[in-house]
Order: C-alpha cells, then structure tokens, then sequence
C-alpha cells in the first residue's frame, strides 16, 4: 500500500510542547572516524535519544577517509557512547558509513546513494544536516563537491539541507572571507550554521537572561555607571599535544576572535526586540561594529602578546612553550594577550573593554566583569572606608557559573567602618540540574533549523575586521613579545596597560 | 551534591508559630558560616500520617537538587487534643556542599492539631518566602475544593494514582493551576505514542483509529484511556482496559494498521512499533525513564502551569466511567 503523507497535526503531541523535538532527518558527519565524532558528536545525538528529542525516523551517515564498513563504524559509535544501552545500539543499526575522500566526486556520489537508501529504509524524509568535524583545510572541497553533487539543496520542497562548520574560520580577513565565497557559492547564507560551542553554554545564554530579563540591570550597563569592563578567558593548561596546531593559530586567532568576540558581543549589546535568530545576531553585529578598528600604533601601545616560560602550574613543574612539543624553539606565536578596546556608541563611549585571555594561567576561568564607577563623595572617614573599592559586578561563565555583585556594607560595631562584601549567586548551586552539553543543544538546534546560537557570516567577518589590523601590525618581527612565568596572571605589561590609566585587572 | 547532613536541629512541642520562625532565624544564624541556597519557591506536603510525612520529606530532600524550595511538611490533625497552642514543630538545617561550596536549607515540620488543621492557610502563611512561588503538594489524596489553604497555593500537586471519586478535581482545576503526578509519569508513555504519528504517512491512522487497548494498573491506564478518548475521538465502547503490571497501548485502524507501545517483560526498555498491511513499517526501542517519585515530581514542578488536555483526559475518563 502507498502512504499517503498528511501535514494536518498529529492530535497526540498537543500538549506535549514539543516544539524543541527534530523532525526526520539526517546526520551526515564528515570526519566521522575523528576525534570530535566520537568525544563530542555522538554522545551528544546519543543523549538527544535519550531524552527523546530526536525522532526514530533519524540517521547517521558517518564520511571518513578511514576505510570501514558500516558494521565497524556502527561498532565504533557503540564504543563511543559506553552508556548507550540496547536502545541506542538499536538505534546505531540504521547508520551508514561511506569511506572516501573528502571532496571527491565519487565519494558524493556514494554519499548521495546510500542518502537515498536511508531515506527509504528510515523515512528521513530527504532533510539533511551535513556537519563538518575536519580539519578546516578541507571545508572548502567539501563544499564545492556537495555542491557538484547537488547535495546543497533539498530533494524535495519541504525538506531542508543545512551545513554545520566548526572553528576556525579563517585565518585572518582574507581567508574569511575566501571561506564564505566558497560556501556562499553552494549555500545561502541560511542553510550554513557556524558552531562556536561557547555559545551552547548555558551561562553564556544566561548574560541575555540577566540583562533582558531584569529591569535592574540595564538601567546601569552603560557608560554613566560602568567605569570599565574586563573579559578574561584563562586557561591553566599549556598546549599539551597540540603543539603543531598552536604555532599556526596563537591565542588571538584560536580564543580572541571567535570566544572572546562572541562574550563581548552579548555583553555589549543593545537589547533586541526578540529573542531570536534574526534580533540575537543583527544587535550582536552592531556592537561589533562599533568597536574601533585599532592603527597600528594603537596595537603597539594597547595590546600586549606575550609566551609562557617554564613555571609551576597546579602544583607541577611545567615547560616553557618553547620547549612543547610540535613547538619551534625560536617560535613568536603568542600563548597570551590583553588588550584594550575601545566602543564608539552611545552606550559605551569613553568605557574602556580590557581583555586578556592565555595559556598556563593560574587557573581555568571565564568571566565578564563590570566594574562601575566610584561614588562621587564617600562621607566616611577615610580609615573607615579603605578597604571599599567601586561595585563590580561578575557574570562567571566558566568554571564556577554564576553572578556576583560586589557592594559596600558596614562592619558591625560602634565605628561606622564600610569595607566590600560580595552577594553571590551560584547557578550550580541554585539549580544542581545538569544542563545539557553544549554540543547537544546545538545539535538539536540545527536539526530543528533554529540559527540563533550559531554565528551569521557578517559576524565572523566583523571579528576579523577588529582583529586583522593587530595581525597585521603583528607580522614585523620586531614586535615585542613579553614573557610570563607559568601559573601567573599575565606579563608586567598586561598589568601596565591598565595601572597606567589608574585601573587594575581583577583576580578572578 | 554531597548527601545533605543535619547542622542543627530544633523541636518544640506545643508552640506559637512566631517561636518556630525565631529559632529558625536563630538557627539559621548559628550556621552563618556556609551560604544559604538561592530559593525559587515554598514546596508545602500535606501529609495525613506519620509514615507519608517521612516520605515527603524524604522526596523533598531529594528533590533539593532541582528546586531549590523552603520546604514546608505540614501534618494536620483535626482530632488530636490541643494544648497551649496547638502546634508542634521541628525545625532542620541541612548542610551540604555543591562544587566546593557550602550550602545550607532549612526544613520545618508542623503538627497542627485541633481546629486550626481545618485553617492551615494561616499556618502556612508566615513560612512563605516573599515573591515567590507557593506550591501545595498532597502526596497521597485530594484536597478537598474548599480547603482554605489552596487559596495560598500558586500551584496544587496531586497524584491520581489511587484516587477514584476525581469530580473534585475536576472543579478544582477549572479554578486553579493543577497538576497530576500520575499525568507526569505518563509523559514518556504519551511522547511515544504520539510519536508513532509523526511521520507525515503515518498522520492520517490518528484520525482513523477505530479501536484502543490500553493495559496497566488502575488509574494511570484509565489515564491514559481518558487521554486517547478525548484526542481521538474514541467512545467508551472503542476501548479496551485491562489490568496488567506494565503498560501496553495498542491503536487499530481498521484491519489495516496496528500502531503499539509496550513495555518489555523484565527490562526498563519500551518497544514501539508500527505494522501497515501485515508489514512492519516502523520499529524502535528506547529506554524507559525514571518514574520515580521525585523524578515525577521534578517534572511537575517543570510544568506548573494548567493543562488543557489533562483536564480533558481527565473529564474523558469520568465521562467514560473509567474511574469507576
């Protein structure tokens, strides 16, 4: 007998707000023996069924240089996810492999022809969401092969055929925007959805909440109460074995330009008028316009780069970076920046945004903090109040997530001393349930075609535009590079960059 | 989380509530040292014997871990003899430690016995945390409509498990948010079903089911059957109920196409399948989720607000005399 297929609503799902559930499809992974695929990926679809997000009518595709059958592959992603159970082995069964090279048109055309099978054998209804776990000299090829094949676009009307792309992209400007051309050249804009997994974070998603949920809060964002801003992503750890990668990105390229343009982004915004794809991405833009394009005498004297030496990190005696592995002795490539930049709006004139982000750290932290200015008269003695410093207010996003909001209180007792007490809130704390996985949430965001957590392409290319002038002025090499011993906060010159202005950074 | 321990425990016998609300300041203070959680609502058990008492604060500990609440288990006795004021009180302060930092909640128990059981919104009432949410759980029976104390509640929590006379119910949720603990642990079971009719071929058999068997215990299957009555249209007469100790739904078209959810003997996994013309079209396997108490209660604090198609499933079933 032939179904015939019906759009009418299944009378069933009412109620059952459903709305964040994927519809049939396809997941088609290139670079599906990598790393990423099995760390990453496939835990996260694993945990999606689980939770019965997706629906059965759902497939793997795995594409992959790796020679392998579809049993080995299905064998690999059993092992992937140890707690997969029966159910997800039952639901491994249906998932194909196709070995091949990345852009070659054989591999689309076996590629196309184990899609049609699937959308036989388990109605995936001609959607596709091809994700591209490799490494990013081969998103181009891919996507002038799917291109060729005429796998960018749907099969049929209502079907959908999306492109999923991970960090980095681009080198700098130009190669951003060689990137987007040849992507633009296979998909619109629409269809291309760019992971930047710090924005699956829950915490991160909470700066949106805190600031547009809240009346209190942003009556005071701006430059009449906020005297500066600090970003700080901070990582103990060294390169360990991604040595060979780093020399080729440092820390501006690999966290700057994509994380760290992401946070400030969020936190500099102008509220939109929904929270949505279009409103998110469009006010996330303006404020990226608006921070200035640096000369290159700015770069010289307000962004510090600087490597770690040899130190003591948690406890360990740790190499210097030039003495990692994959790392050249003589390298130049930054393992540390801070800088200071500058917003031309409104909001934020005159407000000066401190960022600093490196390897080998004290600690691993990401936070936003707002310090505001200081009260114009402080009627106390002034032996009563030296220990009061302006009001600060954190938005921790990583490890330890959560607000904080530092204020003045009096010490009980007969002298009316004031010194700072901190008010924290803990999300961990408040709420111990376990969010989901970053990779999870934007995987179903994908699949559901919901694009306001992945980054638009004038997005990327505005990040650039801040960033390549500091490349630029970076490639002489008589660029000073600084030096930091392992386990501290950053070179002396990062500490100038704000002492020279009467502003420390904070110890997060 | 690290299980929580007793930092400092009061009891008082025959006591004002003003007492019970000092020493809970006081012996929030003595604890001052560790941080209090950040609350998002007063959970309130009502529970009518010692033994559901122990169970409540038992499930709302555990529950601690989802929503944060001030946790309140009242006990009313209406006919236990009052002396000087007619409450007895234990109050705990739990400490316990999340990702390195210490937390403290506090736990109060009342006895409320004589004449002001039959007022325990006045109760109720000085224990509540400003601003915030209050909801009225009755863990093991409805609550009668004119109970004063639902008057407070932002949300009433009921299990219909082993409830038969609903009526009640029915107009207490035609006036206030409601919801069913035994809706919640039907929600993985619905999610499935309706899932076999997703597909876009498969949609047109949900408005052409000409018959239902639904197997389970008692309530939850007379749920259930309530629920495919008023979404499919099937009449009493369409549906058959059996007893059984797992739940099996099993949705006919005609002779043409069953559709199926069951739960496999011995295992927490659930079987759901689709068979057109003799041929099976569909198969899935999928893992059951917690039904525990306080997985279903975390869920009804998730959804607190009304349900239109519980309400209807609910009159469905009345209707059908299902709850018979």
């Amino acid at each position: 007998m032939t179904l015939t297929e019906s759009t009418e609503a299944n009378p069933l799902a009412a109620g059952l707000d459903q709305g964040r559930r994927a519809s049939p499809g396809v997941l088609v992974v290139f670079g599906a023996s990598g790393d990423l695929t099995a760390r990453k990926l496939m835990p996260a679809v694993a945990s999606l069924a689980r939770r019965r997000l997706l629906p059965s009518t759902f497939a793997v595709v795995g594409v992959a240089r790796s020679r392998m059958s579809d049993d080995d592959f299905r064998a690999k992603l059993i092992d992937a996810v140890p707690d997969g159970g029966p159910a997800w082995a039952e639901l491994v069964k249906g998932f194909r492999y196709v070995a091949g090279d990345y852009g070659g048109a054989d591999t689309m055309q076996r590629l196309k022809a184990v899609l049609e099978e699937v959308d036989a054998d388990r109605r995936t209804a001609g959607n596709r969401l091809f994700y591209l776990a490799t490494v990013p000299s081969v998103f181009e090829p891919v996507a002038d092969a799917l291109g060729a094949a005429g796998l960018n676009c749907p099969a049929r009307p209502d079907a959908y055929v999306r492109l999923v792309i991970e960090k980095p992209f681009g080198r700098d400007l130009a190669s951003a925007r060689q990137l987007d051309d040849a992507l633009h050249r296979n998909f619109e804009e629409g269809q291309i959805y760019r992971i930047d997994h710090y924005l699956g974070k829950e915490t991160v998603q909470n700066v949106l909440a805190l600031r547009f949920a809240n009346a209190i809060f942003e009556p005071i964002w701006d430059r009449r109460y906020v005297d500066h801003v600090q970003i700080t992503v901070a990582e103990a750890l060294g390169v360990e074995h991604r040595g060979g990668f780093y020399e080729t990105a440092g820390a501006l390229r690999d966290i700057v330009q994509n994380h760290v343009m992401q946070v400030l982004s969020l936190t500099l915004m102008e509220p939109p008028a929904m929270i949505d794809a279009q409103g998110i991405r469009d006010e996330k833009v303006k404020a990226l316009r608006a921070v200035k394009i640096m000369s290159i005498e700015q770069v010289a004297t307000d962004v510090v780069r600087a490597q770690y030496e040899a130190g003591w990190s948690e406890g360990m005696a740790v190499p210097g970076y030039r003495e990692e592995e994959g790392v050249a002795p003589d390298s130049r490539t930054e393992t540390y920046v801070a800088m200071k930049l500058e917003v031309d709006n409104w909001r934020w004139a005159g407000v000066p945004i401190f960022v600093r982000t490196g390897k080998r750290l004290p600690k691993r932290v990401t936070e936003v903090a707002l310090q505001f200015q200081r009260v114009p008269h402080l009627p106390f003695a002034a032996h009563e109040s030296r220990d009061l410093h302006p009001n600060a207010l954190v938005l921790r996003i990583q490890p330890d997530e959560g607000i904080s909001l530092r204020f003045g209180a009096k010490v009980p007792g007969q002298a009316f001393e004031v010194r700072d007490v901190l008010m924290d809130f803990s999300y961990g704390a408040a709420f111990l349930e376990e969010p989901p996985d970053a990779y999870e949430r934007l995987l179903l965001d994908a699949m559901i075609g919901d694009p306001t957590l992945f980054i638009r392409s004038d997005e990327v290319l505005q990040s650039w535009c801040i960033v390549d002038p500091i490349l630029s002025a970076w490639a002489s090499k008589d660029t000073p590079l600084a030096r930091y011993p392992s386990g501290t906060w950053g070179p002396k010159q990062a500490d100038q960059l704000l002492s020279r202005e009467g502003r420390r950074w904070r110890t997060p | 989380m690290a299980d929580a321990v007793a930092l400092n425990r009061w009891y008082g016998t025959e006591v004002g509530l003003g007492a019970v609300v000092d020493t809970m300041a006081q012996l929030r203070r003595s604890v001052a040292r560790t941080a209090s959680r950040t609350w998002v609502m007063t959970l309130v058990a009502i529970a009518v014997s010692d033994d559901e008492a122990y169970q409540a604060t038992q499930v709302l500990r555990a529950l601690g871990a989802h929503h944060p609440a001030r946790l309140l288990v009242v006990q009313p006795q209406p006919e236990a003899v009052v002396g000087a004021a007619g409450i007895d009180a234990s109050v705990t302060i739990y400490g316990t430690e999340v990702d390195g930092h210490p937390l403290t909640f506090d736990e109060v128990s009342l006895w409320v016995k004589g004449e002001a059981a039959r007022h325990l919104d006045s109760i109720v009432e000085p224990f509540t945390l400003s601003d915030l949410p209050v909801v009225v759980w009755y863990p093991a029976s409805l609550p009668a409509v004119s109970e004063p104390l639902l008057a407070k509640a932002s949300s009433v929590l009921v299990d219909t498990r082993e409830a038969h006379d609903v009526a009640g119910l029915i107009a207490l949720a035609g006036r206030r948010a409601v919801v069913d603990l035994s809706w919640m642990r039907l929600r993985p079971w619905r999610e499935m079903v309706a899932a076999l009719f997703d597909p876009p071929e498969f949609r047109p058999y949900a408005r052409q089911i000409t018959s239902a068997s639904i197997a389970g215990k008692g309530g939850p299957r007379r749920l259930l059957a309530g629920w495919l009555g008023s979404r499919l249209g099937l009449s009493k007469e369409r549906m058959e109920l059996h007893d059984a100790r797992h739940a099996r739904v099993v949705l006919r078209s005609g002779s043409t196409a069953s559709f199926e959810v069951a739960r496999e003997e011995g295992e927490r996994l659930v079987r759901a399948s689709a068979v057109i013309d003799g041929e099976i079209r569909h198969h899935e396997l999928l893992p059951l989720p917690d039904d525990s108490l306080v997985w279903s209660l975390s869920e009804a604090l998730t959804h607190l607000g009304r349900d239109r198609v519980w309400q209807q499933a609910l009159a469905a079933g009345v209707a059908a005399d299902a709850w018979l």
